[in-house]
């Protein structure tokens, strides 16, 4: 019960570990927009200005600590256009950095 | 880049490159969900803590008011003004109470197109009945009473706790708290069926108040009651109470929607309360209650109590019929008038100064129960040797003394009994408040409720002590609002259960019914109601919720400002006009006593701070600054008062307002500020009460409509929902795939 406790804050902190070297910066700058915009062009190869779901999908999977399903499906709910079944990723973005700062 | 870099490190380079941004993007994304989680909760906390302390503020007013009571003496105006409001139903003849509840005078007129009723009540009636307030029809006066009659009779028929059982394969539904929201009733009775003689129902108390739709939530469960007695069950909560009715709106509804009768109606609404059941069981293992237990309840002691005497669950019933009749020498005493044996009373027993007072809770009053025999026993010694005294002491007066002292001795005995007596009669109140007021807490023990202000905490430890004392194996209750409309806790053995969805405001947070079977396993269904027109996303709706809870609180915050400015500058010692952000955060709570995470929401609520990081606290409230009326020539701290305490303004309104007709006399609106002068212990000048009488009497006939006067003041608070009451309900097929089952399994 108690390791279980400290499994929670542990993963609680990790969240603001950008470093990831077990520090936590507790001045919180979050991730400015125009590096989170770059970051979805660079995953956008083709230059389309979209996502397919399952290619964002693949790439939330990588590295050290892969999305899990629950994760990976919340993101797609609030990401995918639900009448071209894509990311717009601009649109995602700035959707979120509002409901953030609101 | 790239020259001289072979294909495979250019992919490589690539892929590292993705990586990294995939990497940031899901850390982003995460930090993003956590901060929604953090907002959903404090949300959550905002609007909890402004309820419950909402029921802590009426509880106060009520003590408040018994403080009054019992203290004034008896000419003086303020006790007149509110002492019909403690007088409890005399005992009197049934027959007597149906007379004056009788309905055959009162003609339905051939205009009214709502539902005819006759009795004995048929299933095709009660289905029209509910299909017409789907409709928004109002069901005429004269049917109200008639059908409330009848409720009534039927009530006293039955037991303080009903045992039931799930016999061969009837599975029982089991409601929580309904707050006043038909939607959510309907939307039930929709999934899963209106109840039958193969379909029983239990509502677990709070059918009232809050929502639009008390009444005729009430008339519905009612209705029911009388066409299946034996299969739909009616527990008490704690809002079936008149005195918590006047706060929370179901009085006013009453009022409003039923403007001939209406006090009426809400009379024999106060008897039909007091009569509803305290519990129910299932199979001898599942106890169904509203609030909750404490670490001395006995389900024995509440099966036995007289349940109708308590026609509020914030007071205890008189006792002085109890104590004259076992003190027979009582009655020949006429030195023993009530005037001196009040002023025994006070002075006998600790003052509680006006300063105390607003801090104790119910529990501390009990105390005062026990009061009347031994003060009179004690008053009895004194008057005796009073005479004593008087006569000169000799031989044989000492005869005398002794043979008073003896009386006094005799007398002793039968007060002796009827402090047991009363001691057993505090004993049944607290066995009602807890069952009504209790919240469950995680650490074990049992220690008061002072967050609201009646009940108790109760730990797991005295779950696990109540069980199994009482073989059971569950104990479901309801009174607390939880996101998922359910909640389980203390290892699975108490289930906490609340049916009215959006409760605190449009999506914030599912209502949910329970389902029992003879295997007693529970299994929950969620919904969540909303209108046709309305459909937002989990998203917008957090952030709609979030929205309007700040709303409240920044009002809340404004409505505090002078005591806020005094703590800021007690801070500010230099008068630089200036706090920090833990400063502020400090005198913040100081002052609100919300318990809430102020420097996490600081950044909702402030919008800006100095370089130094400093808050201009001058600035904030000309930043959170309201619209006010223009008022100009009443005081500014008036207004204030005014805003901070109209609930509690109302409140007393109400109370004055003896006859329920929403208008009160100029008298009588002066008292009133004379009542709230005492409470908040403030001086308000008679021109400043005189300023706001002209201003609100326009019509100059010496009565104030309370309304009028809450409206002019703004000091209504629009609700945070959205115009719900005429919203629809959903009746496609399409909309029941957005109806969402819950997994019992949690």
């Amino acid at each position: 019960m108690v390791s279980e406790v400290h499994k929670r804050i542990h993963n609680a902190f990790q969240v603001f570990d950008h470093d990831l070297n077990k520090t936590v910066d507790v001045r919180f700058p979050p991730v400015p927009e125009d590096m989170l915009l770059t970051a979805f062009e660079v995953l956008d190869q083709q230059k389309k200005g979209y996502m397919e779901p399952d290619e964002l999908t693949n790439y939330m999977r990588q590295g050290d600590e892969p999305f899990t399903q629950q994760e990976m499906e919340e993101m797609l709910s609030s990401a995918v256009d639900s009448d071209s079944n894509v990311v717009y990723y601009k649109d995602f973005v700035s959707m979120m950095i509002l409901d953030g700062e609101r | 880049m790239g020259c001289g870099v072979s294909k495979s490190n250019q992919f490589h380079k690539q892929d590292t490159k993705a990586i990294k941004a995939a990497v940031l993007i899901q850390h982003w994304y995460r930090q993003y969900v956590a901060r929604m989680e953090m907002k959903r909760r404090y949300t959550w906390n905002i609007f909890q803590s402004l309820e419950y302390s909402g029921e802590q503020a009426q509880i106060k007013l009520y003590n408040f008011l018994g403080y009054l009571m019992d203290n004034f003496t008896p000419s003086s105006n303020e006790r007149n003004l509110i002492s019909h409001f403690f007088r409890e139903n005399e005992v009197c003849r049934d027959s007597e109470w149906e007379r004056f509840f009788c309905y055959k005078n009162i003609e339905v007129p051939e205009i009214y197109s709502g539902p005819h009723l006759t009795f004995p009540l048929t299933v095709e009636q009660v289905t029209f009945l509910v299909d017409a307030f789907r409709n928004k029809r109002q069901l005429h006066s004269r049917y109200v009473l008639q059908l409330l009659l009848q409720t009534w009779k039927m009530l006293r028929m039955l037991p303080n706790i009903s045992r039931i059982s799930t016999c061969q394969s009837k599975e029982i539904t089991i409601c929580g708290d309904l707050h006043g929201q038909l939607e959510d009733l309907l939307l039930i009775f929709y999934k899963n069926g209106m109840p039958s003689l193969d379909r029983p129902y239990v509502f677990n108390g709070d059918f009232v108040d809050r929502g639009e739709d008390s009444i005729e939530i009430l008339l519905i469960l009612f209705s029911f009651l009388l066409l299946y007695p034996n299969d739909v069950h009616l527990n008490r909560g704690n809002h079936e109470d008149h005195i918590i009715n006047l706060r929370y709106g179901f009085t006013k509804e009453v009022l409003t929607k039923y403007k001939m009768h209406g006090k009426r109606i809400l009379k024999l609404l106060q008897k039909i309360f007091s009569w509803l059941p305290l519990a129910t069981v299932i199979d001898q293992k599942v106890l169904v209650l509203h609030g909750g237990i404490s670490d001395t309840t006995d389900l024995c002691v509440l099966a036995r109590v007289d349940r109708h005497k308590y026609v509020s669950a914030l007071r205890p019933p008189k006792k002085r019929h109890l104590s004259t009749t076992s003190m027979s020498v009582d009655s020949e005493d006429d030195t023993w008038s009530g005037a001196s044996w009040r002023r025994a009373s006070v002075t006998l027993h600790k003052p509680l100064t006006r300063g105390t007072f607003q801090n104790l809770s119910l529990q501390d009053f009990s105390d005062r129960v026990k009061l009347p025999a031994e003060e009179q026993l004690e008053a009895r010694r004194r008057h005796l040797n009073l005479l004593h005294s008087a006569c000169g002491q000799s031989q044989q007066e000492l005869g005398v003394a002794a043979a008073a002292a003896a009386a006094a001795a005799a007398a002793a005995e039968p007060a002796q009994d009827s402090a047991e007596v009363i001691h057993s009669i505090e004993e049944e109140w607290k066995q009602i408040l807890d069952l009504l007021w209790s919240d469950p807490m995680t650490q074990p023990g049992c220690v008061p409720n002072e967050v609201r202000g009646g009940g108790c905490y109760w730990g797991p430890d005295v779950t696990e002590d109540f069980l199994s004392r009482h073989h059971l194996q569950l104990i479901v209750r309801s009174h607390e609002c939880k996101q998922e409309g359910y909640e389980f806790c203390h290892n699975r053995k108490v289930l906490t259960l609340f049916s009215a969805s959006n409760y605190y405001d449009v999506g914030s947070n599912r209502g949910a019914y329970l389902k029992l079977g003879p295997d007693l396993v529970p299994y929950l269904i969620q919904y969540q109601a909303s209108s046709m027109t309305r459909e937002l996303t989990v998203r917008q709706s957090a952030g709609r919720t979030e929205h309007s809870a700040l709303r409240v609180l920044r009002k809340q915050l404004f409505s505090h400002k002078s005591d806020l400015i005094c703590a800021f500058q007690e801070l500010d010692k230099e008068n630089t006009g200036l706090v920090s952000l833990n400063d502020w955060a400090m005198a913040v709570e100081g002052v609100m006593h919300l318990g809430l995470p102020w420097r996490m929401l600081h950044y909702q609520l402030i919008s800006r701070k100095n370089s130094n990081g400093m808050v201009n606290y001058l600035q904030w409230f000309a930043e959170l600054a309201i619209k006010e009326p223009n008022m100009d020539h009443i005081e500014q701290s008036l207004l204030e008062t005014l805003y901070r305490h109209r609930s509690t303004l109302e409140t007393i309104f109400r109370i004055v307002d003896t006859d329920n007709s929403g208008v009160i006399t100029m008298q009588d609106f002066r008292q009133t500020w004379k009542l709230l002068s005492v409470y908040l212990k403030m001086e308000f000048t008679e021109e400043a009460i005189s300023d706001l009488a002209v201003s609100i009497d326009s019509n100059r006939d010496g009565s104030i409509d309370i309304h009028e006067f809450m409206e002019a003041f703004r000091l209504t608070d629009k609700k945070s929902r959205l115009e719900r009451g005429r919203s629809m309900f959903m009746g496609t097929a399409t909309d029941l795939t957005k109806l969402e089952t819950g997994d019992p399994n949690v």
